[in-house]
């Protein structure tokens, strides 16, 4: 449904997106995830056609939006692109009521009175906004503005929605109702959907698939239960915040493989696949919440267990994550509910504290 | 003047509004009418009558370009020099007072207009 192939886009020195391709599906709610400043909106713009790329090809519903390959330039403008597009902030008019905003782009497409009073109608029973139809945009809460937005950009039936930085502006405790209600909205829609954020628990919620984006291309991609055995390096993992330790295959046997990370941690990893053999460099990636914490090693504890030091710790809102030295140049992180760790620590300095893994 | 403050309205304008009316249909042209001239309308009021205060008070070009001719190229500040000049106080205190009407009306409604604050969202 959308494609984009070899994009690169610069500006001036700057090479934002390079060689950048990706696919998503009729009906499908991709998540275009990437930290700040890596070109998500630039991607959004491109597909929307408010920025041109340098070169590539973009096509939207089997139809050639874009292509600048060779010799060959084409370029359809935004307003025939059929695409919603509902930026970070929601961009509505200020000088028009939600009735005005929602009905801005039929007015666009010449349509009668009648229709235009129907189909806003229609979107305003959808989106439960009766009742504010007449109110301005700086007279809306965060999650009204959004409605309004959707609304606005859903009005004309586009083919494909684009929505960026949805929930940045919402506030942190209204953020997963507003996730789980924007989550309802698009399944109901059944329409083709690229959403842009940095934020990991935004994208695993709305996502039917993740697109991971680093240094201007797609460096992952899979549905949120797959794409994290799909990574393949510690930038990634690192974004992800996800633990990466480098090792080497030391000896192989049967499904089984040991990885020695440095000269005093060895990790037995079972069921590899076999298309690694001794020597070879591998990535070994686990979540901080897979971490077991022991304050002293037990006769049951036989494989991966590794001697750890606590650096330091950082208090979230139900957990403890702990910056764990496991050798020089080895530091992973471990999340674990406050309880716990207290509790195993009992009345012990939690800093540069021993502990097994 | 009127184009200094024409410009830095504008360039306040957030691109993103643009982009939304372009995808939901509208052309250039019919972006600036529909969106962006809307948005900036305080701006256009306050440029106007900064623009229209500044024609007022203009003395130096209308002399050298028009002359100083009572009824024939006459504006207020000329007809100010040209009543001075004749020795006829009384007709010059009431012309400056009613330019100094004219730049008390101008400067209540460029405060009224920037007192009404621009909606934002």
């Amino acid at each position: 449904m959308i494609e984009l192939e070899s994009i690169r886009k610069s500006y001036g020195q700057h090479l934002v997106l390079n060689n950048l391709s990706l696919n998503v599906s009729k009906y499908e709610t991709a998540v275009l995830l990437g930290p700040n400043g890596v070109g998500k909106t630039t991607v959004l713009n491109i597909i929307a056609g408010i920025v041109s790329p340098d070169y590539g090809r973009v096509v939207i519903d089997n139809r050639i939006v874009f292509e600048k390959m060779n010799s060959r330039i084409i370029n359809v403008p935004p307003e025939l692109r059929q695409i919603g597009y509902v930026p970070q902030d929601y961009a509505l008019f200020p000088h028009l009521s939600v009735y005005e905003n929602i009905a801005f782009g039929l007015s666009a497409r010449k349509l009668s009175e009648n229709d235009i009073r129907r189909r806003v109608k229609e979107l305003i029973d959808f989106l439960s906004l009766n009742g504010i139809e007449n109110k301005y945009p700086h007279q809306l809460s965060g999650s009204e503005k959004q409605k309004v937005a959707l609304a606005r950009a859903l009005a004309p039936e586009p083919r494909v929605i684009l929505l960026d930085e949805q929930l940045s502006s919402i506030d942190p405790g209204f953020r997963e109702y507003i996730r789980w209600e924007l989550r309802e909205f698009l399944k109901k829609l059944k329409i083709t959907t690229l959403i842009v954020t940095h934020n990991l628990d935004d994208a695993w919620a709305l996502a039917d698939r993740i697109m991971i984006m680093l240094k201007g291309t797609i460096v992952s991609y899979g549905t949120p239960h797959n794409i994290l055995s799909r990574i393949k390096s510690r930038e990634v993992a690192k974004f992800l915040g996800l633990n990466a330790l480098e090792g080497r295959i030391v000896r192989r046997y049967g499904n089984n493989a040991i990885i020695r990370i440095c000269d005093d941690i060895e990790l037995i990893a079972k069921n590899t696949t076999n298309n690694v053999s001794e020597g070879d460099k591998v990535l070994v990636i686990f979540r901080p919440d897979d971490v077991i914490i022991h304050s002293r090693k037990e006769s049951n504890m036989i494989t991966n267990v590794i001697k750890a030091k606590i650096l330091r710790t950082q208090i979230s809102k139900c957990n403890m994550k702990l910056f764990l030295q496991l050798s020089q140049n080895n530091v992973i992180t471990a999340e674990i509910s406050r309880g716990y760790i207290f509790n195993l620590i009992k009345n012990q300095q939690l800093m540069n504290s021993m502990i097994y893994i | 003047m009127i184009m200094k403050v024409l410009k830095s309205s504008f360039d306040m304008i957030d691109e993103k509004y643009e982009a939304v009316a372009r995808t939901l249909g509208y052309g250039k042209f019919m972006t600036l009418i529909k969106v962006l001239l809307p948005m900036c309308r305080r701006s256009l009021v306050a440029s106007f009558i900064l623009g229209f205060s500044r024609a007022l008070e203009e003395f130096g070009a209308s002399v050298t370009l028009a002359g100083a001719t009572r009824f024939k190229t006459e504006t207020l500040p000329i007809a100010i020099y040209l009543s001075l000049s004749s020795g006829n106080i009384e007709l010059t205190i009431a012309l400056i007072i009613i330019l100094i009407f004219i730049a008390f009306i101008t400067l209540t409604i460029l405060h009224f207009i920037e007192r009404s604050r621009v909606r934002v969202i």
